[in-house]
């Protein structure tokens, strides 16, 4: 199990955020631009043939004489679609870890408030998901689905395919964004979901290599090789490079306005889920 | 090039592990990356620089081995074989005269010690005794060495120059790497001359012995030439003196013997004889040898001759003079007491010597006179009673004179010496009135003798190393040990040896040594005349080596990269 009690008592009291909100088919409990059955009163309209007339209020049709009908707001549900990059860059550094428990966080997060989760984790291929989990009492299957999930492979967030349900939703992509394209298919999840919250995994590692001499080093997703003198000088050119890659995906995000929160792979779950719940985040506290 | 420590060049073998060890280190370790771009933009700038990196790698390796090689070389201890070093050979006159309670002895010995422990490393010694019979005494030892032991000083003779003859044909030597260094207290450096120089081994000259009869302008010549080579003919020898050729009577040597060759010169002057040894028209095995030998010929000279006498006249010197005829130079004649000056030789009839070389006829001294000394026996074969007749001389009283050490017994009598002579002195015990002498046939011969054995052209003093040397007045010509070509004075003494001044045909030879020209007087070199330094040797060449390899890693580890 991923989580006990207590953590999941903690997400059962956050709430997904999504900036421009379009919410499902579903009843559910995020407000609705259309006019449903809620508790909550929305507008007025004159009375057609065929109004229930328990809906007419009568205290208007006594004060104006004519009949008019209360119309009251409906409620529906999020559709929330977390894809989770489980591929072979993902294994280092404990960033597949970090990478599933954000994951599971934010999918429980989508239980507990009633929104429709479904939930991929990918590769370079779709590799395990689930699609229109709701309730919490799915968010054991989908814990334990998600933690069973297989890894490996390229990164490719084009695989990465939301169900047509969840398109007009929320999507959270949790990777370490080692794919040359990963602009493009970010760009590419707009459309489909409106909202795309961008966690970027990175690890302390990764800036700071433990590397010298001469090294032969080959990239883990293509096995590519490229020769290196691991010397001061060229670990800070590294460093530059890196940085430079990751500011170059977060002000991407930020044109896009896609919120972009980069998670280090090492920091216990419980700063990682407070960091999402900061300003421009995708959490917020009920 | 050779090497002091050759087990040392194994350490090359160091080389092959620096060699691996360079291959290991540039070794690249495999690692695996989550991604690779962010090292991609990273190896591309260095890419720029792998030009330098490969020099520099080149360069450490080239350096590290350059610089295992240099300390493996420097550890093997090489000895450069360019310029050979010179090959001493140290004469040592075991004379007993030698043993002289002096200390001349030890002195010697004393100063051969220090001589050769200051030799360089690349010198080499060996000694050579000059006894009665010349001899080498071990083998070649290198410089800095101890001297073999040597034996005490106790024989009759020190040939001197036989050592030297020795030293030279010594196959051991070098080319042109031997010089001579001679201890010895011989008062006469003419004993040194001739000096006979060799250039081939297939045939010596073994010996060369050039005299002048009594009274004949005639000079015979003694050749001892042995033969290692073919059968050698006398056509093929030929010799000159000067510019006159020096007729060879016809003599085969078989190989391996050697033979003895007379001829004679015509020239009464000194001069250069020069014997060549030619090839073999027919058979091609005799080496074309050129043999020059320096021939130091003394010559007949009119001497000037003055009797100091109490009488103004003597009838004995009168008549003995006028038989001298033309061997006198005029000025001779007699002389009272205290007028004598400027002479050749003197003679001083019963009166103190006061002027040398002279002869002494009955000096004044406080012995007790002897009546009739029976006359036991005379030193026919010396220069001085050459051609005489003795036996009939009678003495009626004489003053028998002491047997010095230093005097040589010319005639020896039942009371003792009654003619006794030195290097500049011959001394008569009786007075010619008290003898037959007078009367004899031997005493014109005598007088001769005397008068041409001590007029003869006096050795220069042994010279000290350093000394500004005046053989002649005016121009002359130096013949140093070992040149084939004279060269004009004036001349100092830098090396010991034998060297032969030369003018309008008169040589004077002279022996530089290290010592006190006093023959019985050996005495410490003064201050500023010491042995001459051997030239100071430069640092060894692995002192060089070990810099270089110590540079060279500096220089890697300057440059190496920090990792």
């Amino acid at each position: 199990m991923l989580f006990n009690d207590s953590f999941l008592r903690t997400l059962e009291s956050l709430v997904l955020l999504a900036r421009r909100l379009r919410t499902g088919e579903q009843a559910g409990e995020r407000p609705s631009p259309r006019t449903g059955a809620s508790v909550e009163f929305r507008d007025y309209r004159s009375y057609v043939e065929g109004d229930d007339l328990r809906s007419v209020d009568w205290n208007v049709y006594a004060r104006h004489g004519q009949l008019h009908v209360k119309q009251f707001s409906a409620e529906r549900d999020l559709h929330a679609w977390v894809a989770v990059d489980v591929s072979e860059s993902m294994g280092f550094f404990g960033k597949r870890d970090q990478a599933l428990s954000l994951a599971a966080a934010v999918g429980y997060v989508a239980l507990a408030r009633g929104d429709t989760l479904s939930w991929e984790a990918f590769g370079e291929k779709r590799l395990a998901g689930g699609e229109g989990l709701r309730g919490k009492g799915a968010g054991i299957g989908f814990l334990r689905a998600l933690e069973a999930a297989p890894a490996g492979g390229r990164t490719d967030l084009r695989a990465a395919a939301a169900p047509p349900g969840a398109s007009r939703g929320l999507a959270v992509v949790v990777s370490d964004f080692c794919d040359r394209g990963a602009r493009e298919a970010l760009h590419a999840m707009r459309p489909r979901g409106g909202n795309v919250v961008a966690l970027h995994v990175v690890a302390d590692e990764e800036l700071k290599p433990a590397l010298e001499g001469p090294l032969r080093i080959t990239d883990s997703e293509t096995g590519r090789e490229v020769d290196v003198d691991a010397d001061e000088a060229t670990l800070a050119r590294y460093r530059e490079a890196l940085v430079a890659r990751w500011d170059a995906l977060e002000a991407f995000c930020a044109r896009e306005g896609m919120p972009y929160r980069r998670v280090l792979a090492r920091a216990p779950l419980l700063d990682a889920v407070a960091m999402l719940l900061k300003p421009g985040g995708a959490l917020a506290r009920r | 090039m050779t090497f002091e420590r050759p087990l040392f060049l194994w350490a090359f073998a160091a080389l092959a592990p620096v060699v691996a060890a360079f291959l290991v280190r540039r070794r690249r370790v495999r690692v695996v990356v989550p991604d690779l771009e962010a090292w991609l933009a990273a190896a591309e700038a260095k890419r720029a620089r792998s030009g330098w990196r490969t020099i520099r790698d080149a360069g450490s390796l080239a350096m590290n081995l350059a610089a295992c090689a240099a300390l493996a070389l420097a550890g093997a201890g090489p000895r450069a074989a360019g310029p050979q070093g010179t090959d001493w050979a140290l004469v040592f006159d075991v004379s007993a005269s030698m043993g002289a309670r002096d200390g001349r002895w030890e002195k010697a010995v004393e100063g051969a010690d220090a001589f050769v422990r200051a030799l360089p490393a690349r010198d080499r010694f060996r000694v050579f005794l000059a006894g009665e019979f010349p001899r080498a005494l071990g083998g070649w030892r290198g410089g800095g060495e101890d001297l073999p032991e040597l034996p005490a000083p106790v024989e009759r003779n020190g040939d001197v120059e036989g050592a030297l003859v020795l030293a030279g044909k010594d196959p051991a030597v070098r080319p042109g790497a031997l010089k001579t260094v001679a201890w010895t207290d011989r008062a006469s450096a003419a004993d040194f001359a001739p000096q006979i120089s060799m250039e081939s081994r297939n045939v010596a000259i073994e010996a060369l012995d050039v005299a002048r009869a009594w009274g004949s302008p005639e000079v015979s010549v003694v050749l001892q030439i042995a033969n290692y080579g073919d059968h050698l003919q006398s056509p093929w020898i030929t010799a000159s003196f000067g510019k006159d050729p020096v007729d060879i009577p016809f003599v085969g040597i078989d190989p391996g013997k050697s033979a003895t060759v007379r001829a004679s010169l015509q020239s009464a002057e000194g001069g250069v004889l020069e014997v060549r040894l030619r090839r073999n028209p027919l058979g091609d095995r005799i080496v074309d040898a050129r043999k020059a030998a320096f021939a130091a010929v003394a010559p007949l000279r009119r001497a000037h001759v003055l009797v100091v006498a109490p009488e103004a006249k003597s009838p004995f010197f009168s008549s003995a003079l006028a038989a001298l005829g033309p061997a006198l130079e005029e000025g001779s004649g007699i002389v009272e007491p205290g007028k004598e000056k400027g002479a050749d030789v003197f003679i001083f009839d019963r009166c103190a010597p006061s002027a040398f070389p002279c002869v002494t006829i009955a000096p004044p001294v406080a012995r007790p006179p002897v009546d009739n000394p029976a006359v036991t026996a005379w030193a026919a074969d010396l220069p001085l009673l050459r051609g005489l007749d003795l036996s009939r001389l009678r003495v009626a009283r004489a003053r028998p004179l002491p047997r010095d050490r230093d005097a040589v017994v010319l005639i020896d009598s039942s009371a003792g010496p009654l003619a006794v002579a030195t290097s500049d002195r011959v001394t008569l015990a009786f007075a010619l009135e008290d003898s037959n002498l007078p009367l004899l046939a031997a005493f014109p011969l005598f007088v001769r003798n005397c008068l041409e054995e001590l007029s003869r052209q006096r050795p220069l003093p042994p010279a000290l190393t350093g000394d500004w040397v005046t053989p002649f007045e005016g121009a002359y010509e130096v013949w140093e040990a070992g040149a084939t070509s004279p060269h004009a004075g004036p001349w100092r003494a830098t090396q010991p040896g034998v060297v032969v001044f030369t003018r309008g045909g008169v040589s004077r030879p002279l022996a530089v040594n290290f010592f006190d020209p006093a023959e019985s007087a050996l005495v410490d070199p003064p201050p500023g005349r010491e042995l001459p330094a051997p030239k100071s040797e430069p640092p060894p060449p692995w002192i060089y080596l070990a810099a270089a390899a110590a540079l060279l890693l500096a220089l890697d580890w300057a440059f190496a990269p920090r990792r």
